[in-house]
């Protein structure tokens, strides 16, 4: 902290006795206590008395007194265990002035005192008054500040003293003189007084700051500096401060918080990879489990009946009678039939979870890959008089893989006949829908329970239901039919109120995609 | 000789000043130090037979602690607005900027630098951002301060398109 002049500590003194950021002890010309303000309190551990002796509260202002000089500063003294002041000494005829102030709270209450003295000197225009010029300059020269009177055009005359700083800042090294072009020695003034100039022009009362601004020093070490507008009885005037500690304060606290926040950032992404390699793993280990699940059981279990029916007839072939053969066989035949199902999923999905499925997508109608897959089904659907409802009266054209396509086809045709009571009915139907082709199959069957519907899509959750004449099935159709349709940037979703019937909804791309 | 002031836009953190660094003294830092305020370089270049003494902006990052002011950009010829590519949360805010620097300067070259290129590894851009910024028809080029790729190319490129080469 420079030195303050006696005039700015008496000023302090006389003004700022309730702040606390300075405390000051009057004492006698033997250094006994004769009057203190409230604030000692932040630099004495324990309450003063009048007549004790300074030294005995203040240790190390042992051997000052009698004051030899007028004036003595001590620069940062600890007072406490956390607290250093600045402390000055001051004579005044036979009276004794100790003042301390706190480093810390100086820019918050004393600069700002300060600067408001400065501009309040000059508002009152008590700028000729020498005292009061005298205390200008005192003060200029004390804040670093560097006080410019505006002269018209780009031309500036300075005021007080000139700054210490102002000469190593780098940019132009030519040296200021009383009347100066300032903007070439600080190119961000030049932007500053766009703003500037209509403030002074328009007498706004009050002052315009500028935003910290960033030059460079001799020894290349970045300093920030801020400038001030104000207007005074009509004349124009431009403050430039130097960067002390209240914006080095500011720095740190904006780069801490900015620090901070780039760690949050960081630790965000993080855990959002993380998180995605999570879901990814558990999906690797859901679809492992399905496919064990599907091997154990699905694939087991016909087999094993399979085997079963084949012993049957090769061990008692001959004692069988020849209705009870053909029932045998046409076991065997529904038994292949969906081991063939299962199998053609099976393989599909395993190809799909490798990568191993290209999609080939062109544009083609969609009244003939309906039309086609319930031509394929229709012998399953006879058989338990299920009829297929399909009226197509526009036909439509989607960008989809007719092979995918069939196999989507199919599973929600299977899925529908299946859970469809004898004599039902399946209602297929498509429409337009923005950039998509909708297309829909409602069965008249056994719905789904509300609890049931979520599991439908999902790889982790093992979800089968039994036919109406006991089908079975693996619960692996829909999932390729959700792969499938996604792959083609379509959607699929199910609507089904249960013993009412399900819709099984899923759209395919008009365009490119 | 020509004077052109530069200004460079964008997020915080995007490593604008290390751009600035890189180009006018070839010097970078791996330590993040926050830009306060305005800092201004001077930079003489000679592009096409012209020498011009590009006076170039170091503003500091927008965020909630700092707004960037509309009259830093008055008198600019052209801008860098620069995203980080390992957070793509700083396109929002170069597409602020640059909505504020058109309200400013009208249209006047700028180009759109997508930094860290020496972090591709990490980068945090997505398809849809890509389409996003294919969409704007910005002039977009990849660079690193660090490694210094492709940081001349930018500026000499803003050089020539302010003027008018």
């Amino acid at each position: 902290m420079n030195k303050l002049p006696m005039e700015v500590l008496e000023f302090l003194i006389e003004k700022t006795i309730n702040n606390r950021s300075i405390a000051y002890i009057v004492i006698d010309k033997n250094g006994y206590i004769k009057e203190w303000n409230d604030d000692i309190s932040l630099y004495v551990d324990f309450g003063l008395e009048i007549n004790m002796l300074i030294t005995d509260c203040l240790h190390f202002l042992e051997g000052y007194f009698p004051l030899q000089k007028d004036e003595i500063y001590i620069p940062s003294i600890e007072t406490t265990k956390q607290l250093y002041a600045d402390v000055y000494l001051l004579k005044k005829g036979d009276i004794f002035y100790i003042i301390l102030l706190d480093e810390a709270f100086f820019r918050k209450s004393i600069k700002k005192v300060l600067q408001n003295l400065n501009e309040e000197k000059l508002v009152y225009d008590k700028y000729n008054d020498l005292k009061n010029d005298l205390l200008i300059i005192d003060i200029s020269a004390f804040l670093d500040l560097l006080i410019l009177e505006h002269l018209g055009s780009n031309m500036y005359n300075i005021i007080g003293i000139l700054p210490n700083w102002v000469d190593f800042v780098a940019n132009n090294k030519q040296k200021l003189v009383s009347e100066v072009e300032i903007s070439g020695r600080f190119p961000y003034i030049e932007n500053f007084l766009l703003d500037a100039k209509p403030f002074w022009k328009n007498n706004t009362r009050g002052k315009l700051k500028s935003d910290l601004w960033t030059e460079t020093d001799e020894s290349n070490k970045e300093v920030h500096l801020e400038a001030t507008a104000i207007k005074i009885k009509n004349r124009d005037f431009l403050l430039i401060e130097y960067g002390h500690s209240s914006t080095d304060e500011k720095f740190n606290l904006i780069q801490r918080a900015r620090e901070l926040k780039l760690e949050h950032e960081l630790r965000i992404k993080a855990e959002e990879t993380l998180n995605k390699q999570n879901i990814k793993l558990n999906e690797l280990n859901a679809t492992k489990d399905k496919f064990f699940s599907i091997i154990a059981h699905d694939l087991r279990n016909p087999l094993s009946a399979f085997r079963n029916i084949l012993e049957l007839l090769t061990n008692y072939y001959d004692e069988l009678s020849k209705d009870k053969i053909r029932d045998t066989i046409k076991m065997l035949d529904e038994n292949s039939s969906h081991l063939y199902k299962l199998l053609d999923n099976l393989l599909q999905w395993s190809r799909s979870q490798t990568g191993g499925i290209q999609l080939y997508a062109e544009l083609q109608s969609i009244d003939a890959v309906i039309r086609m897959n319930i031509s394929m089904m229709k012998i399953s659907a006879d058989k338990k008089g299920i009829k297929f409802i399909y009226e197509m009266k526009n036909d439509f054209l989607a960008y989809y893989d007719a092979d995918l396509i069939n196999t989507v086809l199919r599973n929600l045709f299977t899925n529908a006949i299946k859970f469809t009571p004898n004599g039902g009915s399946i209602i297929v139907s498509a429409k337009e829908n923005g950039d998509y082709i909708e297309i829909s199959v409602k069965d008249s069957g056994i719905g789904i329970k509300q609890e049931d519907i979520g599991k439908l899509f999902r790889i982790d959750v093992h979800h089968t239901t039994i036919g109406t004449l006991n089908e079975k099935g693996t619960g692996l159709g829909l999932i390729l039919c959700k792969e499938f349709i996604e792959m083609h940037n379509g959607k699929i979703s199910v609507k089904s109120i249960e013993g009412n019937g399900s819709t099984f909804i899923f759209t395919l791309p008009k365009k490119p995609f | 000789m020509i004077k052109k002031k530069i200004c460079l836009l964008g997020s915080f953190a995007v490593g604008k000043t290390s751009l600035i660094q890189q180009y006018v003294h070839s010097i970078f830092s791996e330590k993040y130090h926050t830009t306060i305020g305005v800092k201004i370089d001077q930079k003489s270049v000679h592009v096409n037979d012209k020498d011009v003494n590009l006076l170039i902006w170091d503003i500091h990052g927008e965020d909630e602690f700092q707004k960037v002011r509309q009259s830093y950009l008055i008198g600019a010829s052209g801008y860098l607005l620069v995203m980080d590519g390992t957070r793509k949360k700083t396109y929002d805010v170069a597409q602020l900027l640059h909505e504020k620097a058109v309200a400013s300067l009208g249209n006047v070259p700028f180009i759109f630098i997508i930094n860290k290129n020496d972090l591709k590894n990490e980068w945090d851009i997505d398809t849809k951002l890509i389409s996003r910024i294919e969409a704007n028809e910005w002039d977009v080029l990849l660079t690193s301060a660090k490694t210094g790729e492709g940081v001349e190319h930018a500026f000499n490129r803003l050089v020539k398109r302010m003027i008018g080469v």
